[in-house]
């Protein structure tokens, strides 16, 4: 398959089949029993779902577990893009346990939906990578951080994980290999930052789900102060195919730096919103014209968000930029959690950003002044553009507030809250200056009653 | 109060994964929202006794999650998305039939009891913008996705569900399309549903459309949701 191109080899199955998940052309392999007969690790792979798992407890020791993920150059899904096995690695090996896994399916960040189809259609997928990365850093307990909105997910997972247990792939000798492995469904209750890693921590440990401080970072230090690895639902779900198809199957698509493979989930101004599994480096062009079906007839692209509210806005111009991480970041944006959000142009930027803002002000925790006063802010200066108060000191009003959060705040919530911004003040100027025009208008048309007051 | 049977029973079932109880505390509390369709102060109290946990530790965490109520709310519990997509899909125009149909605000109660209705922020459902997830209080919850909402298929959804109860939320049909880019000659069309948008192909077989959605979802759509099979062969015909 050549480099770059959507993973399209089987016609139309593979276009939403998601090789994460099935590898497989049936989706919704929900049952033990059929992911063990059906489920396939790569597309071309034979079914056989557990055979990984099997293999790994059987004969591959924790180093080459984690070098078989270096080499296959996994890197983390949620959003930063930091490689897995290099993660793993970091745990502290004469460290006397326990040590923990946790899996983050908070998927909180605005236009994300791809861990959810994961944990519905493939839920074993994500028990057997736990399996492996557990083993990888010496824990014998993954805890899955489910958003509580999830709760088809979070009945199907657990269904797994029983059946796991009653099979003998779970619980005190898995494939009868002496290696307790224990895996428990974990909910959350409404909050975006507790898909930050350190906040997902304090929420699985029955505290408000507020940040903590780096260093200690999780790895030394996590769960009940042990070493703990977080890492995304799709991450894990990647990690079973490295034992089956070796890591060349993943250096062998995608670019360098971004080899393998990622879900992107595709909303806003398309035909056919979904989600789909792509080559890092496919054009963000082919993944809107040809999986996500394109703009609505007789519309103009206005902005791409490539990887979900958190990340600038990036301009048509920039509209054939390669999907993966470097590219995307070269191109003045981040590839996030590959949520891309399509803007047509009959969009209005500054509704967009009002938008935003108000979602960043609702979950900002309030625990640093930055980020908590500052959002609150953004989204009070937007409510009084939209209703007709807006004059162009705005713009400069909004750069030096987004100045105020940025890199100043406690965690990366502030980050994701003024970077859109940010880039909307920046590159779509014109659309906040139709309002301070309309606004002026208004002024001139009814006299000012402030200077006839005075 | 006395913490309900179901909830213990929750809280003994998963007590040994964890090294302490109060890890506990966030699923406890979710599991008394899912009951009371609220977290009660004597629920809060319950819980707290059962964890071993001071009551304002607990009720300073259940003030931090938005999905953890503090008042009563409706027999069904409607969290309707309100961020970027599906604001862009109309939201507000849902929240305001809302408010009008039955003269309360978002957060209060149905003079029927029936409902209660919250802007939420995004669901991961952005793909069926608009989208909404309602809920069912009761030792028997279920959760239910309703999503790519006009105000027309609104209206008649909360119509049937004060009338008919859970069952009216089963999926329906809200449109059909062509698909962008079919991939082979089969015919196949963009399957718009309450719960979902499905790309599907279309056969003819014995008189009537069968249909094969490509995420596996639908099932036997003739025996297990037949109105909405009537739907799809009223839509394919037309
Ligand atoms: C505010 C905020 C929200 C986040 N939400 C999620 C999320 O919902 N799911 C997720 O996997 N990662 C999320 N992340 C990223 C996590 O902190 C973390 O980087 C990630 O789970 C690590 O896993 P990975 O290396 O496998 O990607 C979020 C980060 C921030 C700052
Ligand atoms: S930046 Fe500060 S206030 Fe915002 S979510 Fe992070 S810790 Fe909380
Ligand atoms: S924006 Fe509404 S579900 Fe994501």
């Amino acid at each position: 398959m050549a480099k770059g191109n959507p993973i399209l080899q089987n016609g139309v199955i593979s276009e939403w089949i998601t090789p994460v998940t099935t590898l497989n052309n049936e989706l919704g392999i929900r049952s033990l029993a059929d992911y063990k007969a059906k489920a396939r690790y790569i597309p071309e792979g034979s079914p056989g779902g557990y055979r990984s798992a099997e293999k790994v407890y059987k004969d591959i020791d924790a180093e080459t577990i984690i070098e078989q993920v270096k080499a296959a150059g996994i890197r983390g899904k949620g959003g930063a893009g930091f490689p897995a096995g290099l993660k793993w690695s970091f745990v502290p090996k004469n460290h006397p346990g326990p040590k923990y896994l946790a899996i983050n399916a908070d998927e909180g960040e605005p236009g994300t939906f791809k861990d959810r189809f994961i944990l519905e259609d493939c839920p074993h997928r994500l028990i057997e990578g736990a399996m492996i990365a557990c083993k990888a850093f010496g824990a014998h307990d993954a805890f899955c951080y489910i958003r509580g909105e999830f709760y088809d997910a979070i009945a199907i997972l657990d269904r797994a994980v029983k059946e796991a247990y009653a099979a003998g792939i779970l619980g005190d000798k898995p494939f009868g290999v002496d290696y307790p492995m224990h895996f428990t469904v974990h909910t959350g209750a409404g909050a975006y930052i507790c898909g930050e890693e350190t906040s997902m921590l304090s929420s699985i440990m029955g505290e408000r789900g507020h940040p903590r401080m780096k260093p200690p970072f999780p790895a030394v230090e996590g769960l009940w102060r042990k070493p703990t690895i977080i890492n995304n639902v799709e991450t894990i779900a990647t990690v079973p195919a490295v034992f089956d198809a070796g890591p060349d199957w993943f250096t062998r698509r995608g670019t360098e730096k971004s080899p393998g493979i990622k879900l992107v989930s595709v909303s806003g101004c398309v035909r056919n919103p979904g989600w789909w599994e792509v080559e890092y480096g496919v054009p963000i062009s082919t993944i809107i014209d040809e999986l996500a079906g394109g703009l609505k007839p007789g519309r103009k692209l206005k902005a791409v968000i490539p990887g979900g509210s958190s990340c600038p806005l990036l301009q048509p111009a920039f509209a054939d930029t390669p999907f993966d991480y470097e590219s995307v970041m070269k191109a003045g944006s981040m590839l996030g959690s590959a949520a891309m959000i399509v803007l047509d142009d009959t969009v209005d930027i500054v509704k967009v950003m009002h938008n935003f803002s108000h979602f960043y002000a609702h979950e900002s925790c309030g625990k640093c002044t930055p980020c908590r006063e500052g959002t609150r802010w953004m989204l009070m200066i937007h409510e009084r553009i939209l209703a007709g108060g807006g004059s162009p000191a705005d713009l400069e009003l909004l750069k030096d507030i987004v100045n105020g959060i940025e890199a100043k705040s406690f965690c990366p919530l502030g980050d994701a809250a003024a970077w859109p911004v940010k880039s909307a003040v920046n590159r779509y100027a014109e659309d906040y200056e139709r309002y301070f025009k309309a606004a002026q208008a208004e002024i001139e048309s009814t006299g000012n009653p402030l200077a006839e007051a005075g | 109060m006395e913490l309900p049977e179901s909830i213990r029973g929750f809280i003994a079932e998963r007590i040994s994964r964890y090294p302490n109880k109060k890890a506990l505390l966030i699923p406890a509390l979710m599991e008394c929202q899912k009951l009371f369709g609220q977290v009660t102060p004597e629920a809060a109290q319950a819980v707290a006794s059962e964890l071993d946990l001071p009551f304002a530790e607990v009720q300073s965490v259940i003030s931090f999650y938005t999905m953890l109520n503090r008042r009563p709310t409706g027999e069904f519990l409607i969290a309707m998305c309100g961020t970027w997509n599906c604001e862009h899909g109309g939201t507000a125009a849902l929240i305001e039939h809302f408010t009008k149909k039955y003269g309360v605000e978002p957060g209060e109660v149905t003079k029927d009891g029936k409902f209660t209705l919250l802007r939420v922020e995004c669901l991961a459902d952005c793909h069926n913008a608009p989208s909404s997830q309602f809920y069912h209080r009761g030792e028997d919850f279920k959760a239910y996705w309703v999503n790519n909402l006009t105000v027309e298929l609104f209206d008649q959804v909360l119509d049937e569900v004060a009338a008919g109860g859970p069952a009216a939320l089963r999926e329906r049909l809200v449109r059909i399309e062509d698909k962008a880019n079919p991939p082979d000659d089969r015919r196949w069309i963009w399957l718009v549903t309450t719960n979902s948008q499905y790309p599907a192909w279309v056969e003819q077989a014995g008189g009537e459309y069968i249909v094969h959605d490509a995420y596996g979802r639908l099932g036997d759509l003739k025996q297990e949701n037949p109105q909405l099979f009537a739907e799809i062969q009223a839509a394919l015909k037309g």
